[in-house]
């Protein structure tokens, strides 16, 4: 009897040194796991903030452009009239009055596709086909816009993040490729939202693109992260850009 | 009296510890730990005088010394716990102990016999309790790097220490009936070392505290 609750004792004592060590085994790999984890969540947190930075940055940039070369530009074609009115008044006066015109236009084109509330107002569909018209007006572009699949709506900073996509990609279209025809494929399938926007521009070489870490394009993937999307791009030179935006789980 | 066995300079070697980490400690509930085992190294103390110098039964002695000793483990461990239903389960069962302990001195084994029915169910209470102390170190992410957790060492020192004692407990009554005098060394045996496993964790867990809190 004695050596039966000895034993007893000695196996219950082996028994909790073994449960001990397991949840110290168990509890460190746990506290391991954390650790990790929350080094994840801050390095993706700076990484965001990185990303807003940049985002920011280029938008700034792209006003500054947008003022520069557009109505900048027609201001000063305005103010040499007004210098040179003398010549032949009617027709300067009537001239300057176009070129004041234009540039309250595209001021008003700049302010409604930057703001926000205005594309969440109208809504993403209407947002770019704002947006291709505008293009279409200018004369100098063929567009289209085509939607597949039953339309529904996004939630609004999806649909604000992935209309920053598209500007930017119309942005490079017209402004590196000297493309003539853009279109828009918009998909709504119930898995997931595609959107690709395609160009018979000059294109590119991506992988040389790549080594250059063109920011264009990090930008636009970056944003893309924002919303849980991807962003890919396919190029050949002088055989047209396409990019794809691909946002899961809508 | 003299020379003490090995155990009581453990308990001693605990007390100093906590004296000189803890006396100036913010933790409220790790600072208990001074008072606590000043108490009980004088019980022991006292209890190998009463039994070696007078030659008196120090019972009495145990039938209080043991039940605060629980009563003040389970406090410890609900207060380090950081699940809000187990710190209300140890604290709940710890008050009910409390009541038990009450109720079997004064009507049930008295001052002067063992109080055998209080030592099983702290004894079960006491694995109970640190069981839960470990549990609430798996579920509980706040808690941090496991080996500077005091509560790891106090919980691993009451399991293996009540672990240790348990089926000696529950046997005791038939061990005194039979007068089994080597049953009983070999368990004083076990229960001498498992005071080393004890307070050594005692002393780790005191020490870890200071380190844990200057990581803080």
């Amino acid at each position: 009897m004695t050596t039966l609750i000895v034993l007893g004792t000695i196996i219950m004592v082996l028994f909790v040194a073994f449960v001990v060590l397991l949840s110290y085994l168990f509890t460190n790999k746990k506290i391991k796991l954390i650790q990790e984890k929350q080094l994840m969540k801050t390095q993706f947190e700076q990484e965001l903030l990185q990303t807003q930075l940049e985002i920011q940055e280029q938008t700034l940039k792209t006003i500054s452009e947008e003022i520069h070369d557009n109505v900048g530009q027609v201001l000063s074609l305005a103010k040499l009239n007004l210098n040179t009115f003398e010549s032949n008044p009617e027709k300067k006066l009537t001239d300057t009055k176009e070129l004041i015109s234009k540039a309250i236009n595209d001021l008003r084109d700049l302010s409604r596709s930057m703001h926000g509330d205005r594309i969440a107002e109208l809504g993403l569909q209407q947002s770019l086909a704002d947006e291709l018209q505008i293009l279409q007006n200018s004369g100098e572009f063929e567009t289209h816009l085509y939607i597949t699949g039953e339309v529904y709506k996004l939630l609004p900073q999806q649909e604000m993040v992935i209309f920053r996509i598209v500007q930017e990609a119309l942005n490079n279209a017209i402004k590196h490729a000297k493309a003539k025809n853009i279109s828009l494929q918009v998909n709504y399938q119930p898995e997931k939202f595609t959107l690709i926007v395609s160009d018979d521009g000059a294109g590119f070489d991506t992988a040389a693109m790549q080594k250059k870490n063109g920011i264009g394009l990090k930008s636009m993937q970056n944003r893309a992260q924002l919303i849980a999307a991807t962003c890919t791009l396919q190029s050949f030179p002088d055989k047209g850009t396409s990019i794809n935006i691909e946002l899961p789980n809508p | 009296m003299f020379p003490l066995p090995p155990f009581y300079y453990f308990e001693i070697g605990a007390l100093i510890i906590s004296v000189a980490v803890l006396y100036r400690f913010e933790k409220k509930p790790l600072r208990w730990f001074i008072p606590f085992l000043l108490l009980m190294v004088s019980v022991e103390l006292t209890a190998r005088y009463h039994r070696r110098v007078l030659h008196e039964l120090n019972t009495w002695l145990y039938n209080i010394s043991i039940p605060v000793e629980y009563l003040f483990y389970g406090f410890m461990i609900g207060s380090l716990c950081l699940t809000a239903s187990f710190k209300k389960v140890i604290f709940y069962s710890t008050f009910i102990l409390g009541l038990w302990v009450l109720i079997n001195l004064l009507f049930i084994q008295g001052f002067t016999t063992l109080n055998t029915h209080t030592l099983k169910l702290g004894c079960s209470l006491m694995i109970l309790f640190s069981a839960i102390g470990l549990v609430d170190l798996f579920k509980n992410d706040e808690h941090k790097t496991l080996l500077l957790n005091p509560l790891f060492w106090i919980c691993t020192g009451i399991l293996f220490f009540n672990t240790g004692e348990f089926l000696y407990l529950f046997f005791f009554d038939t061990f005194l009936q039979n007068g089994w005098d080597k049953t009983a060394k070999v368990f004083a045996s076990i229960n001498n070392k498992l005071i080393y496993v004890l307070y050594s964790c005692i002393s780790i867990a005191i020490i870890c505290s200071k380190r844990s809190e200057k990581r803080v």
